[in-house]
């Protein structure tokens, strides 16, 4: 926008870009701050620091920040650069061009070393206190003054100004859900009745258990521990599981070292995260053909954050990468036995498991390992009338679905696939010999997903059947709870019971024709 | 459901109105932007620590630059509601956290891991 408005001659206008700390430890940040130094634009950089993501910040860039906060010479200092700079900005660019060195000059020299922002050509300005709105109104004024890129380091705090989120765990402030603003009591929901677990605390466990009996697994995530349960493994194994920080590339590339090491990393990124690290997945690691086994959290609709949440699209994108072996599992015990299966020395590929955010379906999930054959998927029902393909826990509105219809005389049956690559061939020239109506479901988008995979499947084997695919249509979906959503995209029990009665009616309104 | 802005916050739609304000006047109208989120979040529910966070650097920068025509852009959606409250959307903004039409990560672009908040799309240009 910067570089556009310089082009344009739109020289006052002003552009401002606030990034977190946390943010700031994606190499995409250092991309465009290594791109911008260069640039001459105008451009205002606030590096909104308050030391966390969801979970605390890692990394030697944190510690870096903190030293030059805490740099006490500097703090000492800080108001005679502004006040100096504060003079002299009224005397034009010439005079500014000697601010300039003098306050390098001085913040190198207190700092002991060169300012890493202002190695990539930003003016470094701070750290100023970013609750003071008086004081950060003047500084902001003072810079608006200044051409060129600089950047304004700003120290704040997550929660601020409300005393349970001050005091209380941050990670649980992050996004606590409804609560008594007077109490700060977060209100939960208790149920009566044992729920069935989540699915990112059936990998959160079951790692740790696999983990006890393999030497080998090793457990990695971007900055996501409590959000896919790996801080399971971190407190129990700390020496073998790792935050890396928002770096998606470097998790599936430092994965990939650790297998080339032949340890076997799991690597658990969010389904639609793991887009940024497309490039490292093709070529750092299957075509290394390396045992990282993937863990996709998040994988389908994720229900309230929306369009940039919804793991939409891995399934279609880990399909075509050879060597990839692409899973998802129906319920909690198929999910740990497919771990089990991912991390046998056997199966030493590049294996991702997709799993849902939320609840499974089964309260008693923690059943003995049992193997899983890659690229076998499985019958759970027996019917004539029509076939219902699914992948993954959408498998379970299926049955649903495959009772209702009994009730009304119409007799479906259902694979699960379990693997969309390589998907079961075996499987689906039962289904095609015995079936002409078809309908597959899958919690992806459906161009490019396991209903492509079987039309693919089709054409190939020259297969005539009506196949009709559910999933996520071609477009953005918004935000919602998880069923109001899968209502809207048309693949809920509802939904795959009416596309049944109308494909099972068709065909016999045909016969009567 | 009925939330109430303080006596300043409630004058303001766009910046613009923000920037009739004193400067001795922003700390009160830091403390309405902060207290209305607390209210707004705690009954709807939606991400909360992040934008607290701000408050005080949302007042600022909306206050010295020209936005919209000043560009302004937030690395992520959960972190600018107090951004959302300042330009135009704050009406939108209490019964839409969790339902489909929710305009609280509407309007991101997301790069990466940069979101871009776009101050400009949702945006009646009143300020020039």
């Amino acid at each position: 926008m910067a570089v556009a408005s310089a082009y344009k001659g739109e020289k006052e206008r002003q552009h401002i870009a606030v990034i977190g700390d946390g943010a700031m430890t994606a190499g995409q940040a250092f991309e465009a701050l290594n791109h911008a130094g260069t640039c001459n634009a105008n451009l205002l950089v606030v590096l909104n620091d308050n030391c966390m993501s969801i979970d605390p910040n890692v990394g030697a860039l944190k510690e870096y920040l903190t030293d030059i906060t805490t740099s006490h010479t500097y703090n000492k200092f800080k108001d005679e650069i502004w006040n100096l700079l504060g003079k002299i900005s009224k005397f034009g660019p010439n005079a500014q061009e000697i601010a300039s060195k003098i306050e390098n000059g001085v913040k190198t020299s207190l700092l002991k070393q060169s300012n890493m922002f202002e190695s990539l050509k930003f003016r470094y300005f701070g750290p100023v206190d970013g609750h003071d709105v008086e004081r950060l109104t003047k500084v902001l004024q003072d810079l608006k003054d200044i051409p060129g890129p600089k950047i304004l380091h700003c120290l704040t705090q997550k929660g601020k100004g409300y005393k349970f989120s001050e005091e209380g765990n941050q990670t649980v402030w992050h996004a606590p859900g409804l609560f008594n603003k007077d109490t700060g009591e977060i209100i939960k929901i208790v149920p009566k009745e044992p729920q069935p677990p989540k699915y990112q605390d059936v990998f959160g466990y079951t790692i740790v258990e696999l983990a006890e009996k393999n030497p080998k697994i090793m457990g990695i995530t971007p900055a996501m521990p409590s959000g896919c349960s790996l801080n399971i493994m971190m407190k129990a194994m700390p020496d073998r599981a790792f935050d890396v920080g928002i770096a998606e590339q470097h998790a599936v590339t430092f994965s990939a070292g650790l297998a080339t090491q032949g340890l076997v990393p799991f690597c658990n990124i969010y389904s639609s995260f793991m887009q940024r690290a497309f490039d490292q997945v093709v070529h750092d690691v299957a075509l290394q053909k390396l045992h990282v086994v993937f863990c996709l959290d998040r994988g389908g609709l994720a229900g309230a954050d929306g369009p940039t949440h919804h793991g939409a699209y891995d399934l279609a994108y880990f399909r075509c990468i050879p060597n990839m072996v692409v899973s998802s599992p129906m319920n909690e015990e198929e999910l740990r036995n497919l771990m089990y299966s991912a991390q046998l020395p056997e199966n030493a590929v590049p294996f991702s498991i997709r799993y849902p955010r939320g609840n499974g379906v089964m309260v008693d999930w923690k059943k003995p390992f049992q193997k899983i054959t890659i690229g076998k998927g499985r019958r759970i029902q027996n019917g004539d009338d029509v076939a219902f393909l699914t992948i993954g826990p959408v498998g379970n509105f299926a049955v649903a679905a495959c009772k209702k219809l009994e009730e009304q005389g119409i007799k479906a049956a259902h694979y699960d696939m379990r693997f969309v690559k390589p998907i079961d061939e075996d499987l689906l020239h039962e289904v095609f010999a015995k079936h002409s109506k078809v309908i597959t479901i899958e919690d992806g988008c459906i161009m490019g997903g396991m209903g492509s995979a079987v039309i693919e499947f089709m054409a190939d084997h020259n297969y005539q059947a009506q196949v009709k695919r559910l999933g996520i249509p071609d477009k953005y979906i918004e935000h919602g709870e998880q069923q109001e959503l899968y209502v809207e995209c048309g693949f809920d029990t509802e939904s795959i019971i009416q596309t049944a009665i109308e494909m099972v009616g068709a065909k016999k309104s045909t016969m009567v024709g | 459901m009925e939330f109430k802005a303080g006596s300043l916050l409630e004058k303001i739609e766009y910046p613009g109105d923000l920037r009739k304000l004193q400067l001795e006047q922003l700390p009160q109208v830091s403390k309405e932007l902060r207290q209305f989120i607390i209210d707004v979040v705690s009954k709807k529910g939606g991400h909360f620590g992040a934008s607290l966070g701000v408050v005080e650097l949302t007042v600022a920068l909306h206050y010295v630059f020209n936005t919209p025509y000043d560009q302004l852009v937030w690395d992520v959606g959960h972190q600018a509601y107090g951004h959302k409250i300042l330009t135009g959307r704050r009406s939108v903004f209490i019964p839409t956290v969790f339902t489909k039409a929710s305009v609280v990560f509407q309007n991101v672009l997301k790069v990466n891991t940069i979101h871009l908040e776009l101050a400009t799309p949702l945006l009646p240009l009143v300020e020039h």
